[in-house]
């Protein structure tokens, strides 16, 4: 390896240390970090944790409450164990977080680096089409695709991932269109560089803090919009797990056993926060804006 | 006379996280009244943090030791409402970024009228009319109609000169200009440091001048202060101190520049010096310009120089002054 | 001014016309023929071509679509097929509830996040910033489904204080009106408060360490003028802006909120309408709020280049 090429690799290395550094002086971050580490955990190891299977009802042993006999959380509608239906719950709420975080982001990405990087009309068509997409309103065209496409999970996913597809692209595009004007990237269009090494070597990587912070603050909202439309029951389907349709149930029962009502909402609340407090230190530490 | 301003070791340190740090380590000036006196030096050596420390506006972080008179009243220990009454009535100041020191969501006539409300108890519309003189005092065009624009509505320039009647409409005792003209094209700084010298005479305003320009300084000042690194390193009456300056540091910043007479009208920039003003953690325990100094001995790097009166009028700190120009291109003790 | 102002009305109405024309075609894409639910289910085939020509349905689409628009502009929005009542009518009966609960919510957001940006701004870095952050951060991680049912738990089954669900006219009764808004008003308030908190934080925090402030302070003025009337003006023309881009999310909380508290306004409607297959009203009623959305946005721009000065020359924000 050349000196040139490790000091780059020293500059790097230091660089990931220091910010690793100031993540870990942030309490609120560490708490964020390890609570997404614990959900993931729960979300794949569900089946091996779980106390009973999720789906089995005992009509005998119907609202069971918190804490009684081999029920932690007590028993739901069904007699089905609320915590097993809790830990395989989360698999449905982290698969569409993430999913559809990861697809909003490709598309969206993809579609301001051409909008950035090109400009001129397809820059003016990619920009109206994020306008009329933002003038429909995340559960409206939530409530559009499964009237058309059915309700299913992927097709909850499918919309979460439009919804926040317009963040995506107009973060991309205003990072690119100041990249652009680099003069690192203004010398690799005057030699001639490929548009594509341009694109992916010298402005995407460049695009990667601010990317990272949007990511961190779509997945909670994902995660959340999930539970809302498998509580509406346009989103998961039963009998599979959902918080949100666990939610669902429990309002008709809000009176009878108002702990029902409780546990879901704590698990997303929990999932939702571990997420909002590791991308709150993210962002402290990677977007140079962001006023600590 | 007795000064109208008088700052005696003032020190100011800033805690940051990465230790702290020694911006002005016992610096002591004063101005007369009607007396123009520049604070020279390049940035970072400690100016800018003197200026804000009078007027007490300096972040919390910093911790701030000394003592700063005006006329007979003690600042470093009023309450911070006495001090609220101080500001912009007896001691104003103008900022070096005219483009962004004025508040873009307010007219220009409410921000120059706001002090006179605030200070001289005036109505909202006597304070407009008056906000117009001020505008034709500091040589604003059509002052009527400007006085409702916006700032975005202005030149640099002219909002420097809004700046200026802001500062300067509770006629203050004293002046601090920070930089005023380093962000205005050459003829705009001509006509801005004519309305300052015409403050001056007319209200008799005291004013410390805060520049790196050596070409203004010639122009307007009586009496400069050279700061480096947080330190006076020489003072004295201007003519003085340009036909024979003592600190090699003096000397590098007047580099070719011949005599002040012949300065006037020419804009003369600081001469690059290698190498850059170190940020002191402590006090020196060397002479801070050492390191950038051509005539630095073993004697420089044990002690601090103290300042001492060389000239009938002028003070250096330094132990070999002289104004033989340093040669610079002979290599630097790095 | 002038200019910008033109610009984007042309852009809002672009967008608009882009919108119904996605609005046209999804319906087309729903499953179910809209002449056969209008003929019932049963009704022969005859029956069913007389109301496909009847209501234009065998037309290529761009004539249908020109015919709707044609329609829609002069206020009719076609026949509710599950009702058989005019869609127009249903959203005008509808939407005064929506926009009291909107309203509420958005003064009960604003009344919430703003004094709470502004001390958490000036106090940051203590206790005074920390509490109303951290409270913020629980607010968007709370569902508002879960916290409507809480409230519902703790307001009206445990304490009896307040009617579940429901919706009384204000004008009939406004005691019965109010209490039955004000748990989902708060619902969508608290909701939009965690976000606007943030952002009125973060517009404060730049404001007061701009060049302007300090010039402010070095004029004499009192903290409560320098933070009160320099920082804020600037803060807020921030964080109206957001407002106008967090509309979005308001409407997708009061679809469900709507839902959860019974409230028969635009929300439950859009649901129901999916809910029994009444595609002429879902068509009615996403043409209102995307109207609704694009035209309120366009207001708030507007508002934006007034309060903040600056954009009325170089008009490039797009």
């Amino acid at each position: 390896m050349t000196t040139a090429a490790l000091a780059v690799d020293n500059a790097r290395a230091w660089r990931a240390r220091r910010l690793f550094r100031r993540f870990a002086s942030r309490p609120p971050a560490v708490v964020g970090l390890v609570g997404v580490i614990l959900v993931v955990l729960i979300a794949i190891f569900a089946p091996l944790i779980s106390p009973y299977d999720p789906a089995h009802g005992d009509y005998n042993h119907v609202f069971l409450a918190p804490f009684s006999a081999g029920h932690v959380l007590g028993t739901d509608d069904l007699g089905r164990d609320v915590l097993s239906r809790i830990l395989q719950g989360s698999r449905s709420s982290l698969s569409a977080g993430l999913a559809a975080t990861l697809l909003a982001a490709v598309v969206g990405v993809s579609f301001g680096l051409l909008a950035g990087y090109y400009r001129g009309p397809l820059d003016t068509i990619i920009m109206r089409a994020t306008d009329v997409m933002l003038a429909f309103p995340f559960l409206v065209l939530a409530v559009g695709l499964a009237a058309i496409l059915g309700p299913s999970l992927n097709n909850a996913i499918l919309a979460l991932a439009i919804s926040s597809v317009p963040g995506y692209v107009r973060i991309t595009r205003a990072e690119v269109l100041g990249l652009r004007e680099q003069d690192y990237v203004q010398a690799a269009i005057v030699n001639g560089a490929p548009d594509r090494v341009i694109l992916f070597r010298h402005i995407l990587r460049n695009c990667v803090s601010p990317l990272v912070v949007q990511a961190s603050i779509t997945i909670p909202t994902m995660i959340i919009g999930e539970a809302a439309l498998s509580f509406l029951g346009i989103g998961v389907q039963p009998p599979t797990a959902s918080w949100g349709i666990m939610l669902s149930s429990a309002q008709g029962y809000i009176s009878q056993a108002p702990w029902y009502a409780l546990i879901p909402g704590v698990a997303i609340a929990i999932t939702a926060l571990s997420f909002n407090l590791l991308g709150d230190g993210l962002r402290d530490i990677l977007d140079p804006r962001a006023t600590k | 006379m007795t000064p109208r301003l008088a700052v005696k070791d003032l020190s100011v340190r800033f805690g940051t996280d990465e230790g702290e740090i020694l911006a002005v380590d016992r610096m002591s000036f004063s101005v007369e009244p009607g007396e123009v006196l520049a604070l020279v030096g390049e940035s970072g050596c400690g100016k800018s943090v003197t200026a804000m420390s009078v007027l007490r506006l300096l972040p919390s972080i910093a911790s701030v030791s000394g003592s700063i008179l005006l006329d007979d009243t003690e600042l470093t220990t009023l309450s911070t409402a006495e001090m609220r009454e101080i500001r912009g009535r007896d001691i104003s100041m103008i900022f070096q970024e005219p483009m962004t020191s004025l508040n873009p969501s307010f007219t220009i006539g409410f921000q120059i009228g706001e002090v006179l409300r605030r200070h001289e108890g005036m109505s909202r519309r006597q304070a407009r009319e008056r906000a117009i003189e001020l505008l034709e005092l500091v040589r604003m065009p059509a002052p009527r109609s400007r006085v409702d624009e916006y700032p975005h509505q202005l030149s640099g320039g002219m909002r420097q000169r809004v700046m200026i009647a802001m500062a300067v409409a509770c006629s203050p005792k004293v002046l601090i200009a920070d930089e005023p003209t380093t962000a205005l094209d050459v003829t705009i700084q001509a006509q801005i440091l004519d309305i300052l010298r015409d403050l001056r005479a007319r209200v008799g305003t005291s004013i410390v001048l805060i520049t790196h320009d050596l070409g203004v300084v010639a122009d307007i000042a009586d009496r400069v202060e050279v700061m480096y690194a947080g330190h006076k390193v020489e003072s004295g009456p201007v003519d003085d101190l340009f036909a024979n300056p003592q600190h090699p540091y003096t000397v590098g910043l007047l580099g070719a520049v011949p005599r002040p007479d012949l300065a006037g009208g020419i804009q003369v920039r600081l001469q690059e010096i290698p190498g850059l003003v170190p940020v002191l953690r402590s006090e020196p325990e060397a002479c801070v310009f050492a390191p950038r100094c051509v005539r630095a001995t073993a004697e420089c790097r044990e002690a601090m120089p103290p300042l001492e009166l060389l000239q009938p009028r002028q003070h250096a700190a330094c132990f070999h002054p002289g104004s033989r120009v340093a040669d610079y291109s002979e290599g630097v003790s790095a | 001014m002038k200019w910008y102002v033109l610009r984007r009305l042309g852009i809002s109405i672009l967008t608009l016309v882009l919108s119904t024309m996605v609005i046209f075609v999804a319906v087309r894409l729903l499953p179910g023929d809209t002449a056969q639910v209008m003929a019932g289910e049963s009704a022969d085939a005859g029956v069913v071509a007389a109301i496909r020509a009847e209501y234009g349905l065998n037309q290529p689409w761009p004539v249908q679509y020109l015919q709707w628009i044609g329609h829609a502009v002069r206020g009719d929005l076609g026949t509710s097929a599950g009702t058989g009542l005019s869609v127009a009518g249903a959203l005008a009966a509808r939407l005064p509830v929506t926009l009291e609960l909107a309203v509420l919510a958005v003064l009960i957001a604003v009344a919430i996040a703003l004094p709470l940006g502004q001390l958490a701004a000036v106090h940051r870095g203590t206790a005074r910033d920390y509490l109303p952050t951290t409270g913020s951060l629980i607010g968007l991680s709370v569902p508002h489904f879960w916290l409507g049912l809480l409230l519902i738990l703790t307001f009206s089954v445990n304490l009896g204080w307040l009617p579940a669900s429901g919706y009384v006219p204000f004008s009939q009764s406004p005691v019965g009106n109010l209490s039955r808004m004000i748990m989902p008003a708060s619902v969508l308030g608290i909701g939009l408060a965690a976000v606007l908190m943030r952002q009125m934080r973060s517009a404060m925090i730049e404001a007061l360490g701009s060049d302007y402030i300090r010039t402010a302070r070095a004029k004499g003025l009192s903290e409560r003028v320098v933070v009160g009337v320099h920082a804020l003006r600037n803060a807020l023309t921030t964080v109206v802006t957001v407002l106008g881009l967090e509309l979005g999310a308001l409407i997708s909380g009061v679809v469900i909120t709507e839902q959860i508290f019974v409230i028969p306004g635009l929300g439950k409607m859009t649901l129901d309408s999916v809910f029994s297959r009444d595609y002429t009203g879902l068509q009615g009623v996403v043409l209102l709020t995307a109207t609704a959305y694009i035209v309120i946005n366009f207001l708030v721009d507007v508002t934006y280049s007034l309060l903040n000065p600056r954009i009325r020359v170089g008009a490039g924000a797009s």
